[in-house]
């Protein structure tokens, strides 16, 4: 495959070339640009910052499904005695 | 409702919060005992308002922790609680079962994202509301549920020997 990318000298980018086989083109720029929104994505993701506003069932959120009961069995230590409130 | 009561109803919750995400238990004592104390000198300034003093109390304990860490620098993911640690605690099956569990789950927690372990605890084990949480954040209580939902699908993940759904 052979891209040819040409200027006419008014800032318009000419691209001409032939393909053989299928696939999708993409020019350096355009590649450059789909690998950034991939580390982007990732590391949003990573962060927990790519985040869906979709609507969440509050069943979807229930405290006592089987996650929640292991956590709150595990998470069940006894508070500290009550310190003593003077004046 | 008094700060005893206070006492009673959110001591257990702010305790272990605290020692699912980050601190030993002897430290989540001392933070709990010294929030309430500071709560006491605030008596006469709060008002009677549950939701809001349970906000309160919880921002008291993450500034302490924060200072904490500040002034120890050694805040780290435990994954050692020692079950000496915790006094009389009614574990889940056996004492070995429940010191497992807190281990699994605290490296499950250390491996979500901040915000995304943030909301789970507070919600699942500090017991606080959607909105409380979302007050707590500064976020709308729409992306609090998001957060919550997402990070329940990754401890699902993380946790998935423990068949846990």
């Amino acid at each position: 495959m052979e891209i040819n990318l040409t200027t006419n000298g008014y800032g318009n980018i000419g691209m001409s070339g032939e393909m053989s086989g299928v696939g999708e083109v993409k020019t350096a720029r355009q590649q450059e640009t789909s690998a950034n929104f991939e580390v982007k994505a990732s590391a949003l993701d990573a962060l927990g910052k790519s985040e869906p506003l979709a609507d969440v069932p509050d069943a979807a959120l229930s405290r006592d499904d089987e996650l929640g009961k292991l956590v709150s069995a595990a998470f069940n230590l006894p508070p500290p005695p009550m310190p003593e409130f003077k004046t | 409702m008094n700060i005893e009561e206070h006492y009673k109803q959110l001591a257990p919750r702010l305790t272990n919060w605290l020692v699912s995400s980050g601190s030993t238990y002897h430290e989540a004592c001392d933070i709990v005992q010294s929030t309430f104390l500071k709560l006491w000198q605030m008596r006469n300034d709060l008002r009677d308002d549950d939701n809001e003093i349970s906000g309160l109390v919880f921002t008291i304990a993450r500034n302490m922790r924060k200072n904490l860490a500040r002034d120890k620098k050694n805040l780290s993911f435990v994954d050692e609680i020692k079950e000496e640690d915790a006094g009389s605690v009614q574990p889940a099956q056996s004492p070995s079962d429940a010191e497992y569990l807190r281990r699994r789950l605290n490296a499950a927690f250390a491996m979500l994202p901040p915000i995304l372990r943030e909301a789970y605890t507070l919600f699942q084990i500090g017991e606080m509301s959607i909105r409380e949480i979302s007050a707590q954040t500064g976020v709308s209580e729409n992306l609090v549920k998001v957060r919550i939902f997402r990070a329940k699908e990754k401890l699902q993940q993380i946790l998935a020997d423990l068949r846990v759904t």
